[in-house]
């Protein structure tokens, strides 16, 4: 990535008008995505500072778009999906760097993370938009470009999150995640898809039956479809979900 | 764009580009214990301490670390011998590409987990390679560290 130029605002508004102005023109999350792609910014827009990045845990989970994977899967009172999501993000000092709210924004598919905030039901809160369900926004983005000022979820029972990866901190091959009754996919290789009232009386194989496994350069499709059957028989097993088999 | 940086105590006015990144920037400076491996945020390589945290300098906008401190193996001298010497002492030297890394990994361990379990310290430097080791002498060495400590 190349930054042609490189601009701190002073308000959101300004930010958002900039962004709506300048059609190339980026919001900065963790910037660590941006900086691998090979793509020229124009203008690079840092918020750092303006936007939120605490988490208050209240009536509902709210978690600023700055807000960096670190501190999520270190802090305590936060779902554990949430926290297992990104407990396996690169290393230490990338999650130091990384936010949520850049990886939410980016919508990639392989994303830990946004597989458990989409089984955690959450909502995005943007600056012009308003609340847009997760699972919508990653699957079909926003008409407009906006900035994601917060991320807020409703309080769960239970939730996992487990994944398969070759190597402790690579890109997960398949991650599911799972909250008290939605399962969410992801990594198949394509976006994450969503089952909710999963039967906990269904066979893990049975319950994830209907989903479409594909082939990439890292594994087959019935590869990936055996790992998550697998791991979602353990995710049951921990939860105490599961019946038989 | 002119800032300012906090390095290893000595405050710094710099002007930096929109596209430069942290590790060029303190390199151009004369620290040179900050080294480049895959500058893609998977190695470790140049990890430093940025208001307490640990970071990739590759990917580390240095624009956006204007009025923080930052801290490199040059301002941790008497920590970093120390971590050295249990790191030697465990036949972990060997190219020594991945040290200065490791040691800034190892201090930030350190700063951050109270009396770590072996799982704990696996997974805190698990963003640190090391192609030359198993990883065993770096364990080896960090459990001996903290008994001392």
């Amino acid at each position: 990535m190349t930054i042609e130029k490189y601009f701190k605002p002073s308000s959101i508004k300004e930010a958002y008008d900039l962004l709506i102005k300048e059609k190339k023109s980026v919001i900065l999350g963790g910037g660590l995505f941006l900086r691998l792609q090979k793509s020229t910014i124009p203008i690079a827009i840092d918020c750092m500072g303006l936007l939120s990045d605490q988490i208050e845990l209240g009536d509902e989970i709210v978690i600023g778009a700055m807000t960096s994977l670190r501190v999520i899967e270190c802090y305590e009172g936060l779902p554990m999906a949430l926290r297992e999501s990104v407990s396996q993000i690169s290393g230490v000092g990338t999650r130091n760097l990384a936010t949520i709210g850049g990886s939410v924004c980016g919508r990639y598919p392989f994303s830990d993370i946004n597989t458990a905030l989409i089984a955690l039901n959450a909502k995005l809160e943007f600056y012009h938009a308003g609340l847009v369900d997760m699972y919508t926004y990653n699957n079909k983005g926003l008409e407009d470009k906006d900035i994601l000022l917060k991320i807020h979820m409703p309080k769960c029972l239970k939730s996992k999150s487990s994944y398969y990866k070759k190597v402790y901190t690579d890109f997960s091959l398949v991650n599911l995640s799972l909250v008290d009754h939605r399962l969410a996919v992801g990594a198949r290789p394509g976006r994450p898809v969503l089952l909710e009232d999963v039967d906990f009386n269904k066979s893990a194989k049975d319950i994830i039956s209907d989903i479409e496994f594909k082939d990439d350069f890292k594994a087959s499709g019935p590869y990936r479809r055996a790992l998550a059957e697998a791991k979602l028989e353990d995710m049951l097993k921990e939860l105490g979900g599961l019946h038989g088999n | 764009m002119e800032i300012n940086l906090i390095i290893n105590d000595t405050p710094y006015t710099y002007l930096a580009s929109g596209n430069e990144y942290l590790i060029d920037t303190l390199r151009s400076l004369g620290i040179m214990s900050v080294k480049r491996g895959c500058d893609t945020t998977s190695c470790g390589v140049c990890s430093i301490i940025v208001d307490n945290k640990l970071v990739p300098s590759c990917s580390y906008l240095t624009s956006r670390a204007d009025h923080k401190t930052i801290i490199t193996v040059e301002g941790i001298q008497e920590e970093a011998r120390t971590i050295g010497q249990f790191l030697v002492a465990e036949g972990v030297e060997q190219c020594g590409f991945c040290s200065p890394g490791h040691v800034m990994a190892i201090y930030a361990l350190k700063q951050e987990l109270v009396d770590p379990t072996l799982e704990e310290v696996k997974h805190f430097l698990a963003g640190n390679m090391c192609r030359c080791s198993g990883y065993e002498g770096h364990h080896r060495a960090i459990k001996k560290m903290m008994e001392v400590d």
